[in-house]
């Protein structure tokens, strides 16, 4: 039962002010990180390589335009955007907890939850910058290269991957908080990014193969229970949201992967709202997790 | 007034009881020693103290407020130093005390006083990883200023640290006294607390061996004065002392005899050495120190 109390202590000035104080530092201390730095330049190129030169089995040789080079672009993006999440979020509690600098800074007033939700704002917004800036600059030459420019689609696609981002930098600040040294955090981390693109592509196939049978998937037609088994996976997620906004993905989508289901759950806002479920879960975890540790 | 108050404290690591049952008492504008050898439970009982660590039984109040309860009323009002303190390496020296002001939500402007107070202000543009240890500790001391809290918790400042550091640290700590505030210190090296405390606190195995000012504690104890003996042959002065009733704890160490022994037969030993026809070329007396105390009540009478 929320008590009176919780709801002021929600609203209070104090709290929100400490909250941006960790993000800040957190912003601060990251932008002197040089990977981050050089993962916002790689996005940055890389959208603009694979517009003019698209994937390397195309062998394209002339600017693509916006739309194409978001599906292009997405395979690239299931990986970097989740990688740099990892990067940001996988050592920022057990580092602090090993070198003893969150010892003496929980020995500040501030509450465990508010470091923890000031930590994963500031990383938040170090991610969004870098995805921002790179995917973003290299959608201002592409525009200036071509003539059709569908901008709204590619603002799209840059904020779902800010979100998928999100999820990152959320499921990996919980193995942050789980284990004690910071190679084993990484391991969990890296672990769900296999898990969320590989080893679940892989497990799906034989999920399918082993229940309805593979001609029903290769048609399109699979079980309804099949399409919600999908939303526990954050990548899908996201990729089901641009595929259900951006209308060339939805296309090539649809050629690759068969006719388009009849019956299915996928709605824009569903895929948003899981996407932030996806991101609330981890912290919600890592809250009660780190609020019973000992720090030592 | 008790600033510091703590009722049958208890803590366990895996069913090993790190503190157990103890009781103290830290008065307003004293300097309190915490002793106690390694792993007896200083640092995990300081830990509980500030609320990062969780006491399964026992009450701590901290200038009246209950820690469980009210834990960053407590931090509000204390500065601690921890054990092993570390800043953040990618900030400068000024950035991360302003990051340590905002949170504690004191006016910046306390900056500037406590790089001046500390000697920083040449080093305040100066990335922490590029620190050395001595600068690290004397910026971990500097920030449990901010927000100028009465009581500052200490845990083993001057630990390996070079001498004039150590110095600098002591005679800090000293003024800090004299400024009305309340220091929390904990430590086994037993001259620095002799030298700073006006009253200690024995820890052993996580239970309070004794809590007095080192005087009373030595009158409490019955403590001898410690001689130290040069003469040759050793072999012989250890097999005379040993047959004496009134020494206590006679070993040799670096080339001379060192024995324990009332006032007031100190004497009798030395005249008992010359009658034996031992050439004594040199011989000290050493009063009843905090060493005495912690032996004796850390590894018993130690004969």
């Amino acid at each position: 039962m929320i008590k009176i109390e919780d709801l002021k202590l929600f609203y209070s000035k104090k709290m929100w002010k400490r909250i941006l104080f960790i993000a800040k530092k957190e912003i601060k201390y990251n932008f002197r990180n040089r990977w981050v730095i050089l993962l916002s330049l790689l996005f940055l190129g890389l959208s603009v390589m694979v517009s003019f030169y698209g994937t390397s089995m195309e062998a394209h040789k002339d600017w693509m335009g916006l739309q194409n080079t978001i599906i292009y672009m997405t395979t690239y993006i299931e990986y970097m955007v989740p990688i740099l999440g990892v990067i940001l979020g996988y050592s920022t509690i057990v580092r602090e907890c090993k070198d003893g600098s969150m010892e003496l800074l929980l020995s500040y007033p501030i509450d465990r939850g508010e470091v923890l939700a000031g930590k994963f704002l500031g990383l938040w917004t170090v991610l969004s910058i870098s995805v921002v800036f790179g995917l973003g600059m290299g959608g201002i030459i592409i525009s200036l290269m071509v003539e059709e420019v569908v901008l709204a689609e590619y603002y799209l696609f840059i904020l779902s991957s800010v979100i998928l981002g999100g999820v990152y930098i959320s499921l990996s600040m919980m193995f942050s908080v789980i284990f004690e040294e910071e190679s084993s955090s990484m391991s969990a981390s890296i672990f769900v990014l296999f898990l969320f693109t590989f080893i679940w592509l892989f497990s799906m196939y034989a999920i399918a193969e082993l229940t309805f049978g593979w001609e029903r998937l290769q048609m399109g037609r699979p079980p309804q229970w099949y399409f919600m088994l999908q939303l526990f996976n954050p990548v899908m997620l996201w990729y089901t949201l641009l595929a259900l906004n951006i209308v060339p993905l939805r296309e090539w989508a649809l050629e690759f992967g068969g006719k388009e289901p009849e019956i299915h759950p996928y709605d824009t806002w569903v895929m948003i709202v899981l996407l932030v479920v996806w991101i609330a879960v981890p912290l919600i975890i890592s809250e009660k997790i780190f609020n019973s540790k000992d720090i030592d | 007034m008790s600033i510091i108050k703590i009722r049958g404290l208890e803590k366990k690591f895996n069913g090993f009881k790190a503190v157990s049952g103890l009781d103290l008492d830290v008065k307003e504008g004293e300097i309190y020693g915490f002793l106690g050898p390694n792993g007896a439970g200083k640092t995990t009982t300081i830990r509980i103290m500030i609320g990062l660590m969780k006491g399964e039984k026992g009450t701590i109040e901290i200038d009246g407020y209950d820690v469980k309860k009210k834990g960053k009323k407590v931090r509000q009002r204390l500065g601690y130093l921890p054990e092993k303190v570390s800043f953040y390496g990618n900030l400068t020296v000024s950035e991360n005390l302003e990051f340590l002001c905002e949170v504690k939500g004191c006016s910046k402007s306390e900056i500037d006083r406590i790089l001046k107070d500390f000697k920083f202000e040449e080093q305040r543009s100066k990335k922490c990883k590029h620190l050395s240890k001595g600068m690290t500790q004397r910026l971990g001391i500097a920030q449990t200023l901010i927000g100028k809290p009465d009581l500052l918790i200490l845990d083993e400042p001057t630990a390996g640290l070079d001498p004039n550091i150590r110095r600098w640290i002591k005679d800090k700590i000293l003024s800090l006294k004299d400024k009305g505030k309340t220091i929390f210190l904990s430590s086994h090296v037993l001259s620095e607390v002799q030298e700073l405390c006006d009253r200690v606190g024995i820890l052993n195995e996580g239970s309070m061996l004794a809590e007095d000012d080192v005087e009373t504690l030595g009158d409490k104890l019955s403590l001898k004065d410690r001689l130290e003996l040069r003469f040759e042959p050793l072999d012989k002065g250890l097999e005379i002392v040993n047959n004496l009733d009134y020494v206590e704890r006679a070993r040799v160490e670096d080339s001379k005899l060192v024995l324990y022994c009332s006032a007031e037969k100190k004497m009798s030993v030395i005249r008992k050495f010359l009658d034996e026809g031992m050439e004594i070329t040199n011989f000290s007396v050493k009063e009843p120190d905090l060493e005495e105390v912690f032996v004796r009540l850390t590894a018993g009478d130690g004969r």
